[in-house]
């Protein structure tokens, strides 16, 4: 079974430097239809302060409307639900949840803290548990793709 | 910083023009719906940082 081979692959914020203290990362909006399961992953560069958000929220209706997940809002200083730190360069860290229950449209809220040189991240959603899996490789989320059979 | 209105069309640094469809005073952040030229559309959202302010549609 090759899980990731149903999943599609969404580009959340693009690798981005942002030395602006207290300013929110540029997202793109996650619509979930048609997938079950997300996995946000957000890859660390080089920081030199820790983020002050880092949450996922949700909406009905694309645009407006988005909420707060309950569970999925980073906070402190240490452990798996910290906010990403200062001394947190170059590592990954992940929201995963089931969409039963959730709505619709998602989107990553992501803010820089008090940065001199900044903050360096790239976020992407896999969505996974598909109803109808990606056919294409635009389906699935990439601009290019190489593959050997199994 | 202009005063942004939700239907306005706006550019996002680096990302293009779209039409504000929500502003986040309290996240100091827009959604912006960006308009591509192959005709589909990608909902952000952006910071207030990043917007260059109102753009008159139809005006590069």
């Amino acid at each position: 079974m090759l899980p990731l081979s149903d999943a599609k692959f969404v580009v959340v914020t693009v690798p981005v430097n942002n030395a602006v203290d207290s300013t929110a990362f540029t997202t793109n909006e996650i619509d979930t239809v048609g997938y079950d399961y997300v996995t946000i992953v957000t890859q660390l560069g080089a920081t030199d302060g820790p983020l002050t958000v880092f949450r996922v929220q949700e909406s009905d209706v694309s645009g407006s409307g988005f909420a707060t997940i309950t569970g999925l809002d980073a906070s402190g200083t240490t452990g798996d639900g910290r906010l990403p730190q200062a001394t947190d360069d170059n590592l990954l860290f992940r929201f995963r949840f089931p969409m039963l229950g959730r709505k619709r449209f998602l989107d990553a809220n992501i803010t820089s803290g008090d940065v001199t040189t900044g903050t360096l991240l790239g976020c992407i959603a896999i969505l996974q548990r598909a109803k109808t899996s990606p056919d294409t490789t635009a389906e699935a989320g990439f601009a290019g793709s190489l593959t050997l059979p199994a | 910083m202009p005063e942004i209105k939700i239907g306005e069309t706006v550019e996002v640094a680096g990302r293009g023009k779209g039409v504000v469809t929500d502003v986040i005073p309290d996240e100091k952040k827009v959604r912006v719906r960006l308009q591509n030229e192959d005709g589909t559309e990608t909902p952000i959202a952006a910071p207030l940082s990043a917007v260059k302010g109102a753009a008159k549609a139809g005006k590069d």
